[in-house]
């Protein structure tokens, strides 16, 4: 007997010891309290603050006294003393770590949340007369009040109430307006007039939507939950808060960038045929180019020199070399693009494949707070011996989340995205039967896979589903588009795609309009590469710029207007029902003159289609090229392109 | 005689710490009690997560729930906002749950294409924009939960349609139709081209251009100091 419950005894030590140990997830399953418990977005969940503590913040943020028990007695018993204790106590607590790049002069603000408050705060007032009012400033005095909704939010949200009325305090805030868009239009001051990241000009509504990105993704000690709905809330506000969004995020038209066989650079209108030369001056070094690629993320040229140095070029900012910090002047690149890195789900970094062969991947280190370049893991989880992507020549991101990568021959091999699959799969169905691929486009959304082979033909790749675990079929099929002549590069952008032949000219299709191929060939020099660019159009997605008028479309006699697309240009119909592209800085130019476009005829375009519609009558777009830094000078207009044309 | 008092005390400790640990039993459960295929995936998926049963959620007054082996309860996701529903999304990881990926599609559709309340602006977000967050937070973890056909035990082609008829819904949030598109352009390319050029065509160009900045972009694009 005393065996037996010597035995019970220890076995019941051991057990409870071992209590806390992470039991598998095929056994039993965490009660869903005991995650609750760790989230800061509950008052109940939130630490009591001492009664000293909280008299010190009151005077700080000179308070008005709030009725209860001393807070030494706990917060068991939720009451608006107990809340604005916690609430403050949160804020205190709460920091964020920032790199550097960050919004750089809202986050030396934002940084530690309850002293942005208690800077921008002459006095705190709580006034629960004003029961269905969450929270007002009076500017003049820097006077917080608080009404009885405040103290209806989540910990969380009180915080970023008291963040957004601490910025009211600012003179430079850029106060609220009349909502144009968004869930309460027409209502006076629910939004701010547009986005800004800068402490300069940014507005309440602004700095509310930046500290919840801030939460999201640098705070500290926010479960993945709280974080999810940091930036939910924020890209939410983004879309209700702002009349006018970042020109970053507004409306974008696609503009041809080319390098010809000078190693110059120039816009090429689409539609037009313009050809604007783009003059880059690289630091230290003036090399020709002999590549190019395009960010959409940045709105930059990635730019290839002679000498295989790499430098970042956007209509905004002076070329340089990409990500100064992690790299070098005497780093020599073949290729970059933005991939997906297995074990980096969820986020895309630039890839870069260096001349020595080396394939690395920028990341942001937040021990060092500054970028840094990390070897693409390349082996990792390999499970053939000898892994066949080595001698890469390039790579794309396709089919939403794979990375596919072209050997020096041609190969195509694809990476998943996450890291428990194999990492490089070699599919002989998805070969080229012409000895290899020359160049791959994951496209506008990085959902196709288009390649051009040895021959010069279009083909793309499919991925089907099939069976009852969705096993994943990938197959070849011709493109639909073709050049007439052998393809060497083919690119799709929002409005139109484009293809390079090897002769150097560029056929170009616009999604939106039937049987809309134009060719171009430039008289005297050679397309060798060429990107699709998209330009922002400032403050585009609601107001008519001051400066457009319609002198355009008299001038040219458009009757109606199909498509803004940029530098000032239009294409339209005009009374012959003919297509015209209409240019402030040329003449009028009718294109695909056999064709009669008696109905305007537009592919998938309905009645509500705001660019199509005739309740919008004009261009709302004009790109105010007086804002650039690189002056350009228009070219006289020549027909060099029409000329060629089929 | 001591001696083996020892020895038990030890024993009993031993037994007692790998008993806990499910160190016996663990393989021996699988061999004779073969668990199913989908059971099978979300285990596999369920890597380094604790996981609730979702019945105990949706009563939260039960603050003692047993542990228990059996498959959770489906959680009501079209009661839930903000962090209750997030809390259930990306802490509880419900969607990774097999057997109940069925029930909280058919939720999760019935939620987007029901209408949004009217805009009454009492708290510091509006009704309206906490249902944009709920409803943009469900395709997000969509997206990240189910990020191919292969990882979704439901009909992908449905689910597919679903994505795309809330990306053309003209009356929603750009920013739920933005996500919307881009869970249905990552969820395989059996929709025809045709679809695709479809949606390019007849929508704006800045909803485009949106969809192709993936969310570190965006977040990106708003808080770089270039500008």
């Amino acid at each position: 007997m005393n065996f037996l419950f010597l035995f019970i005894l220890c076995f019941s030590f051991a057990y409870y010891l071992t209590g806390n140990e992470p039991a598998p997830a095929s056994a039993t399953r965490e009660p869903s309290s005991e995650i609750k418990k760790e989230t800061r977005n509950s008052y109940a969940n939130l630490p009591c603050p001492t009664e000293k503590d909280f008299m010190i913040w009151s005077a700080e943020l000179n308070m008005d006294p709030i009725e209860g028990a001393s807070l030494d007695l706990g917060c068991k018993n939720k009451t608006y003393r107990t809340q604005m204790a916690q609430a403050l106590a949160l804020a205190k607590q709460i920091k964020i770590n920032f790199p550097k790049k960050w919004a750089p002069s809202v986050q030396a603000e934002i940084k530690n949340s309850y002293d942005y408050i208690k800077i921008n705060t002459n006095k705190l007032k709580i006034d629960l007369s004003q029961a269905n009012s969450v929270a007002r400033n009076q500017t003049a005095i820097k006077q917080i009040e608080l009404g009885g909704m405040f103290f209806k939010e989540e910990p969380l949200e009180a915080i970023s109430v008291l963040m957004h009325e601490a910025r009211h305090s600012d003179l430079r805030d850029q106060g609220h307006t009349l909502c144009r868009i968004g869930d309460i239009p027409k209502t006076q001051g629910g939004c701010d007039s547009y986005f800004s990241n800068k402490s300069e000009d940014a507005g309440a509504y602004g700095y509310g939507t930046l500290y919840e990105l801030a939460l999201g993704q640098y705070s500290n000690n926010l479960d993945p939950a709280e974080k999810e709905l940091m930036i939910t809330n924020a890209f939410t506000g983004l879309s209700t808060r702002f009349n006018v969004f970042r020109s970053g995020l507004a409306k974008h038209f696609d503009i041809v960038t080319v390098l010809l066989d000078d190693g110059s650079l120039a816009w090429l209108h689409p539609y037009t045929f313009e050809l604007i030369p783009l003059k880059i001056e690289l630091p230290k070094f003036q090399e020709k180019f002999k590549k190019i690629e395009y960010s959409p993320r940045t709105g930059s040229l990635l730019l290839f020199t002679e000498s295989s140095r790499l430098f970042v070029w956007g209509p905004r900012f002076k070329a340089n070399r990409p990500t100064p910090e992690a790299t070098t002047d005497d780093d020599r690149f073949i290729h970059i693009s933005r991939q997906y890195v297995p074990y980096d789900a969820d986020a895309t970094r630039y890839t870069t494949l260096k001349t020595n062969g080396r394939l690395e991947y920028i990341r942001y280190n937040t021990d060092l707070n500054k970028s840094v370049m990390l070897p693409y893991p390349l082996y990792a989880n390999q499970q053939e011996p000898n892994p066949v992507v080595p001698n890469l020549k390039s790579f794309v991101l396709a089919h939403g989340f794979n990375s596919y990568f072209l050997d020096a021959q041609g190969l195509l091999t694809r990476a998943h995205r996450y890291a428990n699959e194999p990492n490089f799969i070699f599919d002989p169905n998805v070969q080229s039967n012409t000895g290899g691929w020359k160049t791959a486009t994951g496209g506008a959304f990085y959902d196709d896979l288009v390649l051009t082979d040895s021959d010069g033909k279009l083909n793309n790749v499919t991925v089907t589903y099939t069976g009852e675990n969705s096993d994943e079929t990938y197959a070849k099929e011709v493109y639909p588009f073709q050049s007439e002549k052998p393809a060497k590069k083919y690119l799709q952008g929002l409005q139109f795609h484009a293809v390079l032949d090897e002769d150097g000219g560029l056929s170009i299709e616009n999604y939106r309009l039937k049987d809309s191929r134009q060719y171009y060939k430039h008289l005297s020099k050679k397309i060798v590469d060429f990107v699709i660019t998209r330009l922002t159009l400032p403050e585009s997605n609601l107001y008519k710029p001051k400066d457009f008028n319609d002198s355009l479309l008299r001038k040219c006699n458009i009757k109606k207007v199909i498509e803004t697309v940029g530098y000032g240009s239009v294409l339209g119909l005009n009374q012959d029902s003919r297509l015209v592209a209409a240019s402030s800085e040329s003449n009028c130019t009718v294109l695909l003159k056999d064709k009669i476009w008696a109905n305007a005829e537009l592919a998938g375009i309905d009645d509500t289609n705001p660019i199509a519609s005739e309740k919008r009558p004009f261009p709302d777009v004009y790109l105010k090229l007086t804002n650039q830094k690189e002056k350009m000078n228009w070219p006289p207009y020549t027909r060099s392109s029409l000329d060629q044309s089929k | 005689m001591k001696k083996y008092y020892i020895i038990l005390a030890v024993l009993g400790l031993f037994i007692g710490y790998f008993s806990k640990m499910n160190f016996w039993f663990e393989d021996a459960r699988e061999v004779f009690f073969p668990i199913s295929k989908a059971q099978l995936k979300a285990k596999k998926n369920a890597v380094a997560v604790t996981w609730k049963s979702a019945s105990e959620d949706a009563s939260p007054a039960d603050s003692t729930p047993s542990p228990s082996t059996s498959l959770p309860q489906p959680v009501d996701l079209e009661k839930l906002s903000q962090y209750e529903l997030f809390h259930q999304l990306y802490n509880a990881r419900i969607l990774q749950e097999a057997t109940n990926h069925e029930f909280y599609f058919e939720k999760i559709k019935a939620r987007l294409t029901s209408k949004y309340p009217i805009a009454v602006k009492t708290e510091h977000k509006s009704n309206y924009e906490k249902e944009v967050a709920d409803r943009l937070g469900l395709l997000r973890a969509m997206s990240h939960f189910w990020p191919s056909p292969k990882e979704v035990h439901y009909d992908h082609k449905t689910i597919k349609q679903f994505f795309y008829e809330v990306a053309n819904n003209k009356d929603e949030n750009l920013m739920v139709r933005r996500q919307a598109y881009r869970n249905w352009l990552s969820f395989g390319n059996s929709v025809s081209r045709n679809d695709k050029g479809r949606f390019i065509a007849s929508n704006d160009d800045r909803l485009l251009h949106l969809v192709s900045l993936s969310d570190e972009n965006l977040i990106e694009t708003l808080t770089e100091s270039a500008e």
